[in-house]
């Protein structure tokens, strides 16, 4: 809690007159002003703050909405907010939407106004991005004010929604149609939401083995009288949690090939794609400036992709970092990030110097690559977790085969 | 309504600057024309917006103290500034008052004030005149060059013009929050911070009157105080 700005230089005007009244004039008249205001402010502030103790962010409902989400780069995303104090008494707010990596293009993320118990208080702007990958709006900082606005509470409400840029339109929806029978067990390669269900999903086991009696299909070994035991084990709905990250160095333009991030994303929505029609849930989170991750949960509504709101990324599943390590604190963000995470991790580490090596000899090609390949492991070094040096070319295969062979 | 309001309320923050206006003029000796000019022309300015032609009148006044300056004769241009130091206190209120911010217009509050103190200190001495007001008077304290003012009648009026603009400032400031009105200053919670305040404050008079104590010292070690309990509180009571 603290005084607001307005009291808060009253206070330091009065001391300052107080001391300068005391130095120099010594007349009471001119001490007692000063004197007034700063015990005024001194015993209105023990009272006020009582009733501030109080007021948490439980005492508000909030919605924050983005859309369109997912967007188009330089599209511009209508943002609500709406707020409704639960209970108490009339407040007087200042509302804040903090963003990540966008830019403002019409209205104010501020507010100011009165809190009201029941009524919506209400705020439209619109932010966008140049550039494709996840943004991040919020959280919401709410400073809470006595009646007098002299103290000040701040709150933040933990309101986050995940902005998704992509390059163009026209890749959403993608509708998939063909049955693609794999055999085998991956995410993203059979329609059908549950896993096994193509093959045989109860295996038979051989005689001497000894399942566990819960995994045993006891109404299949009824079926069979007793002759062959069938397990469970593949039969379970495929909603696997798969977690795609884009870390950094890859808002980079390649000749003749584009915005790697872009060429990322958009092999990234093709999986994703395939993975949302047989039931997994597909992540996409992005690291921010500061070591921030922006996280989005996408899914299909009735206007085709969607983007979740505001969720935290799961703890299990496979998760699947695609960075050039091109920031020193990268290392260490990735290690917070799977600490104490359950999920199978795999980094992709970009090598893009085949691209920025088309006009050198073989020779220094070759070395280059080297060079860099050497970076992107040292780089990683410090990381128990495996990883893959891929180039731009084999980076749809690289992706292709990280999913394959997951442990989910 | 709210124009009403706002106009008795810069009436009474007003009051202290009016009052030591009245006895700097009534005890002041040597009137000069140009010291009355300065005063006319800086009043002038107060409606310059709506009526710019009477910015002429700074100008002319300006200009001829200057030429009567460079000729020689230097009263004129002091009496002029005089003028203007002398209605000072009143203009920076009037000029200020619904354009700056509540924080700003309580320091020229208090800059209005100490001019106003160092007129009325002048008017009791009896030996006010233009000139007068340009003499660094404000340092008499320091430096013990005065002589010593008895506290009179004037000073008590003064005091409690003082004590009124003090409540119509804070109403001022309050007025400007989400909750404007008069009524504000019959919450409970302004209410009984005011009265503690007040009481605090002449209450720290009495006793550095009667008990022999040094109140400036003391009051600024109750601001001090003041400060620090603020902080601890404000601290403490967030966790």
């Amino acid at each position: 809690m603290r005084l607001s700005g307005t009291y808060k230089r009253i206070y330091v005007y009065s001391t300052l007159l107080l001391i300068y009244a005391v130095a120099v004039t010594g007349h009471p008249l001119v001490i007692l002003p000063p004197l007034f205001f700063i015990l005024f402010i001194l015993f209105y502030a023990l009272i006020a703050a009582r009733g501030l103790r109080r007021v948490s962010s439980d005492w508000f409902f909030h919605t924050l909405t983005a859309s369109p989400n997912p967007a188009v780069a330089g599209e511009n995303v209508k943002v609500e907010l709406a707020l409704r104090l639960r209970h108490g008494e009339e407040l007087p707010v200042d509302v804040k939407v903090e963003s990540e990596g966008l830019s403002m293009v019409e209205g104010s993320p501020s507010l100011r106004s009165v809190a009201r118990p029941n009524q919506y208080l209400s705020m439209v702007f619109a932010v966008t991005s140049r550039q494709v990958g996840i943004r991040s709006l919020g959280p919401v900082r709410l400073a809470v004010k006595d009646r007098l606005e002299a103290i000040v509470r701040e709150l933040e409400l933990p309101l986050s929604a995940p902005i998704v840029f992509l390059s163009a339109p026209q890749r959403l929806p993608i509708s998939i149609t063909a049955r693609v029978a794999s055999r085998i067990h991956a995410p993203g390669y059979s329609r059908d939401p549950i896993v096994g269900l193509e093959e045989d999903y109860r295996i038979s086991l051989p005689e001497t083995s000894s399942p566990e009696a819960r995994s045993v299909d006891w109404r299949r070994l009824a079926r069979t009288g007793g002759d062959e035991t069938y397990v469970k084990e593949f039969d379970r709905r495929r909603s696997a949690e798969i977690l795609y990250g884009l870390g950094s160095g890859l808002d980079i333009d390649v000749p003749g090939k584009g915005n790697v991030q872009q060429l990322a994303l958009d092999l990234l929505l093709q999986i994703i794609f395939i993975q949302l029609r047989e039931g997994s849930r597909p992540w996409l989170f992005q690291r921010m400036a500061g070591g921030k991750f922006s996280a989005a949960r996408l899914f299909y509504g009735e206007r085709g992709l969607r983007v979740g709101g505001s969720e935290d990324l799961p703890r299990q599943g496979l998760l699947i970092y695609l960075t050039r390590m091109t920031d020193r604190q990268e290392e260490i963000d990735i290690a917070k990030l799977v600490a104490g995470r359950k999920a199978s991790t795999k980094i992709l580490l970009l090598n893009l110097s085949s691209e920025a090596g088309r006009g050198l000899s073989s020779d220094d090609a070759e070395k280059l690559q080297q060079r860099e390949g050497e970076r992107l492991r040292e780089a990683v070094a410090g990381l128990d977790i495996w990883h893959s040096i891929v180039d731009l070319d084999s980076l749809p295969e690289a992706l292709d085969r990280s999913t394959l062979s997951g442990e989910l | 309504m709210r124009g009403l309001r706002d106009a008795a309320a810069l009436m009474l923050v007003s009051g202290p600057s009016l009052f030591a206006i009245s006895q700097g003029v009534s005890k002041m000796k040597d009137i000069d024309p140009f010291f009355v000019l300065g005063i006319i022309s800086l009043l002038s300015m107060l409606v310059a917006d709506r009526y710019p032609e009477v910015m002429s009148i700074l100008f002319v006044s300006t200009v001829s103290a200057l030429s009567i300056f460079m000729m020689g004769n230097f009263p004129p241009f002091l009496a002029l500034a005089s003028g203007y130091i002398f209605i000072l206190p009143l203009f920076i209120l009037l000029a200020s008052y619904l354009d700056s911010s509540p924080q700003s217009f309580t320091l020229i509050y208090f800059f209005s004030l100490l001019i106003a103190i160092y007129l009325i200190q002048e008017a009791a001495t009896g030996t006010l005149t233009p000139a007068y007001l340009f003499y660094p008077t404000i340092f008499y304290r320091v430096t013990g060059s005065r002589p010593q003012i008895s506290p009179g009648m004037d000073f008590v009026i003064f005091g409690i013009l003082v004590a009124a603009s003090l409540i119509a400032l804070l109403w001022g400031v309050a007025s400007r929050t989400s909750f404007a009105g008069y009524s504000t200053l019959l919450d409970r919670g302004v209410l009984s911070a005011g009265i503690a305040a007040s009481t605090s404050s002449l209450g720290l008079v009495f006793f550095s009157k009667y008990l022999g104590m040094i109140g400036g010292d003391l009051a600024v070690a109750i601001a001090i105080a003041a400060s620090i309990l603020l902080v601890i509180y404000l601290r403490r009571i967030a966790k």
